[in-house]
């Protein structure tokens, strides 16, 4: 999937693997995908389908037992994947950097968010305390976090979870990164202040001209904030479109099953909630036949031979499907009521 | 617990099964529970079968062999040698075990029941009783155990039995915390709070709610307990406040005197020792197997 | 933070007021009555009245239970059976030698445990970790007693290294102003008294200290291996931080909270362990002194070195306590 531009990265053939006490765990099997500079591309999967473990693999930083087995992600000339770690040391936090998914947990109780912020100034850019906390003020100030002097001395429990996601975006845009790569960033979050981050992240990025990698399973964050769609299930990617085509037509039927469970304030009253039956892929195995066939309406005999591979069935459409969906049928659905 | 973790758990690893047989099965893998399970069904058999191992009595003196001074040492005839008085040691330490055996038992079974009922119950009723019960637990944790056990030997004067009460006294404020703690922790949990909308009554609740889910932290903390009681009723022993008639062949207070003979004698001193080492190392080898094993949050863990 | 070191100030105190009443009743439930056991073998029927009269043990119980608390607040503790001194006296003069002692073993513990624990978390699952578990069973499996002995077996009777009783040889002349003889050898300025004394303090200090080094060691690993999981330590790698600050700034510091506890549930141990490793080694400290008290019925030795030990570890337990509130900024803030 090309950009216009120059790709900023361009991940190729990615595959991970783990390995626990029950046997081999196949997280990821074979993506590829690109992010031009300033675009921001959406990653959507359920729990589980290996999107996380991407952005992991990517700045190095998986658990002890998971492992690239395969697979090369192109960021400015070198393969990350194959760089050792006091390399790709100076990457993470300075050009590619990463928030996660619960503020809670992921700022360290015993230190004080000011030196939590000056940290990577200081290791990345060799900042004294004094310039790191001149720029560690900015930094709050711009991610809206009010009264900042002070707060620069407080401790992350003194904070609200939004607050504290707010103070990642800070942390993570401290040494203007050229990706940012955000992990389910809102989903522990009320819904009130999940709109704000995404709003806060997107003036953000676009002020910047940050790339923006937004993974996630929620296809409302994404609708909103994305301009590039890669559906993602059991380690692949299933389609990939731009967000309003993906939305008003999806090809794979595993997004037309997600759009069909989110319950819409339009719908019919008696229009029934259509879950995806069945539950995810069991990983201990690399798949040999379409992932999502067990729990597929539109399978065909060929679904349970082989893997089918990405195809790019429109211009800047990409589906992974014997049999993909009519490209009227969810609009149809919408409707006309049940399929 | 890191995203990748979390994604491995939601990826089906395993068949969700109920907590015993999980526990079962990584018990059977944990090479180290193993071989504190056959340390410690040696220890049981060697005590209970003691009279068929032993190839002498316990009190049966021989004072030929040390007419020339003390001791022989391990020889063909006697396989641990002969203390000061000409007696087996090796059957001595086979009955030994008789005694620590019991003693550990027993000390642990008091401690255990007086605290849990306690526990029980201040962590069920809450409130003064509560505070009350635990204060009093405290009281007793605010004196080490030794000292505690010493102390409660200096009234009831010593022996045996008075050891294992010492001893059985200084676990009930441990077994009584962990019980109130894990009673608080269930009080508050949706199916007991179910319960009591219906109404079902209090005592019922405990007996069938609250307390089979308390029981994993307990067979934990009773095994490593016994563990503790043989350590601690060696001690006493050893101070000579265990059995006053210096015949007993409990290994604590087998090893009392041996000082003197280091140079001269060391394995009276040396395998008495090796046996209670032996022993507790069985039992806290099971109890370190059983915490991995009934842990919740190790089920799946790669 | 005030209010939490104000609270635990008051547990303190209605803990020791609770330990008095206890101490208190188990008195008058030693064989033969208080007054006897006040008295030991020598009493006589006239002494025996007297004492009755003194403590006013005619009197309702509540009286004899203020008395008593005067008199121990006042730290009279009565004389010893057997030397006929005050009791305050004689704890005076002995405890320094078991402070010594524990502080010593706390020392080995922790200063070697840490680091032991640290480093088989992070090679986890590899030789040294392994063997470090096995070490560290083993080592909780050993009564202390024992573990003197051996200790004692290998490298003073066969090896002949280190001395086998007594905190410094005989024939060695010191000053003792302040009875911690470590103490005594620097302000004398004598070296060579100094090494003794270290030499002599060697093999208790490791015998007592041995267990609570294999806890902490065990507890360490355990809690850097957790907090090594925990989301903001990958944070931290995913800023690029470098691992050694990784690990000093954001593991070890909140690895060592839990530690910190446990080590001050040590300070029981070391307490109750001198006790038996006094008598191995034949150290003049409070453990000598209460076994002694305990073979002569010397009751109240008993009641004054066990009410002074509760006391000691309960001021420890609310340092550490304290400790770790002001080290937790969670708690420290509230």
């Amino acid at each position: 999937m090309s950009a216009a531009r120059t790709p900023l990265l361009s991940v190729d053939d990615l595959h991970v693997r783990f390995g626990t006490s029950r046997g081999l765990v196949y997280a990821v099997n074979g993506i590829s995908f690109d992010i031009a500079p300033g675009e921001t591309l959406g990653i959507v999967g359920e729990s589980g389908c290996g999107k996380s473990v991407t952005s992991l693999a990517l700045l190095g930083i998986l658990a002890r037992n998971g492992r690239v087995t395969a697979g090369s992600a192109m960021f400015g000339g070198r393969d990350l994947l194959k760089l050792k770690d006091d390399e790709l040391r100076s990457i993470r936090g300075r050009e590619i950097a990463m928030i996660f998914q619960d503020p809670m947990t992921s700022l360290n109780p015993v230190l004080t968010i000011g030196k939590q912020l000056r940290e990577p100034l200081e290791a990345h850019f060799g900042m004294d305390k004094g310039q790191a906390n001149r720029r560690a003020l900015e930094l709050l100030e711009q991610v809206g976090i009010p009264s900042a002097k002070q707060r620069l001395r407080d401790y992350p429990h003194q904070f609200s979870g939004g607050m504290r996601q707010r103070v990642m975006i800070a942390i993570a845009l401290a040494c203007e990164p050229k990706l940012l790569i955000a992990d389910e960033p809102t989903t522990a979050l009320d819904v009130t202040i999940q709109a704000q981050i995404l709003e806060l992240l997107r003036t953000l990025v676009s002020e910047r001209d940050t790339a923006l990698m937004l993974i996630t399973h929620d296809l409302g964050v994404v609708a909103g904030m994305c301009e590039r769609v890669n559906v993602m299930y059991a380690g692949m990617f299933m389609e990939t479109a731009t967000a309003t085509a993906l939305f008003a037509q999806p090809r794979h039927p595993y997004t037309l099953g997600l759009l069909q469970s989110v319950p819409r304030l339009d719908s019919g009253r008696r229009q029934k909630l259509m879950p995806i039956p069945g539950s995810p892929r069991n990983m201990l195995s690399p798949p040999s036949e379409c992932p999502f066939a067990p729990r597929c309406r539109y399978e065909v005999e060929q679904s349970r031979q082989q893997v089918p591979p990405l195809e790019e069935i429109e211009p800047g459409r990409l589906v992974r499907c014997f049999n993909p969906v009519p490209a009227d049928e969810w609009q149809r659905q919408r409707v006309g009521g049940a399929a | 617990m890191s995203i990748a973790e979390l994604e491995s758990r939601e990826i089906q690893l395993e068949q969700p099964q109920g907590l015993w047989s999980d526990a079962w099965y990584r018990l059977r893998r944990n090479r180290g529970a193993l071989i504190g399970f056959g340390l410690v069904s040696t220890f049981v058999l060697v005590a209970l079968f003691a009279p068929l191992i032993a190839p002498y009595g316990p009190r049966e003196q021989n004072l030929s062999l040390v007419a020339d001074g003390c001791c022989p040492g391990p020889s063909a005839e006697h396989l641990f040698g002969v203390d000061q008085l000409g007696r087996d040691e090796f059957s001595r330490v086979v009955y030994g075990a008789r005694y620590s055996l019991l003693i550990g038992v027993v000390s642990v079974a008091v401690g255990l029941s007086f605290g849990l009922v306690l526990g029980a119950i201040a962590g069920f009723f809450g409130g003064i009783t509560d505070s009350v019960i635990m204060r009093l637990m405290d009281i007793m944790l605010a004196i080490p155990g030794l000292l505690l056990a010493i102390g409660i030997v200096a009234m009831l004067g010593p022996g045996i039995w008075q050891i294992m009460i010492a001893v059985g006294v200084v676990n009930i404020p441990i077994f009584a915390r962990l019980l109130r703690g894990a009673v608080l922790g269930q009080r508050e949990n949706d199916f007991v709070l179910a319960a009591r909308a219906i109404g079902v009554p209090k005592r019922t609740i405990l007996g069938s709610h609250i307390l089979p889910n308390a029981v994993s932290p307990v067979i934990v903390a009773g095994t490593l307990a016994l563990a503790t009681a043989i350590i601690d009723v060696a001690g006493l022993g050893f101070l000579g406040l265990g059995p006053q008639d210096p015949a007993t062949p409990e290994w604590g207070t087998m090893l009392t005197g041996t000082i003197r003979y280091l140079q001269t004698a060391p394995h009276l001193a040396i395998i008495p020792g090796i046996a209670i080492v032996i022993s507790v190392l069985g039992f806290n080898l099971i109890g370190d197997g059983l915490r991995e094993a009934l842990d919740p949050k190790l089920r799946g863990r790669a | 933070m005030l209010r939490f070191v104000v609270r635990r100030l008051l547990l303190l105190v209605s803990v020791l007021l609770g330990l008095s009443i206890l101490v208190f009743l188990w008195i008058r439930a030693l064989p033969g009555g208080p007054a006897q056991a006040l008295l030991g073998e020598r009493a006589t029927e006239e002494s025996i009245a007297q004492i009755e009269r003194e403590y006013g043990l005619d009197k309702p119980i509540y009286v004899q239970y203020w008395r008593y608390v005067e008199t121990v607040g006042q730290l009279d503790f009565g004389q010893s059976v057997t030397t006929r001194r005050d009791v305050t006296e004689e704890l005076r003069q002995k405890f320094p030698a078991t402070v010594e002692l524990a502080l010593a073993a706390m020392i080995f513990s922790t200063f070697l445990g840490v680091p032991l624990g640290f480093f088989a978390a992070k090679r986890y699952g590899g030789v040294f970790d392994n063997s470090s578990l096995v070490a560290s069973l083993i080592g909780v499996s050993i009564p202390v007693f024992f573990l003197g002995i051996i200790l004692k077996y290998i490298f003073a009777v066969q090896l002949g290294w280190l001395p086998t009783v007594g905190r410094i040889d005989v024939l060695i002349e010191l000053d003792h102003p302040t009875n911690f003889y470590i103490l005594d050898a620097i302000i004398a300025g004598d070296p060579n008294a100094l090494l003794d004394v270290l030499k002599h303090l060697i093999l208790p200090a490791i015998a007592l200290g041995s267990i609570p080094l294999a806890i902490i060691a065990r507890i360490t690993r355990a809690s850097v291996l957790d907090v090594q999981n925990e989301d903001y330590v990958r944070t931290a790698r995913a800023k690029g931080m470098a691992p050694r600050i990784v690990d000093s700034r954001h593991v070890l510091r909140n690895a060592l909270l839990p530690i910190v506890t446990v080590v001050g549930l040590q300070v029981g141990f070391l307490l109750a362990g001198a006790v038996l490793t006094e008598t191995v080694f034949a150290w003049p400290g409070i453990g000598t002194w209460l076994v002694d008290a305990i073979e002569s019925r010397n009751y109240p030795v008993l009641q004054g070195g066990i009410l002074f030990v509760a006391l000691v570890f309960v001021i420890v337990n609310l340092i550490v306590d304290v400790s770790y509130a002001f080290l937790n900024p969670r708690i420290r803030l509230s």
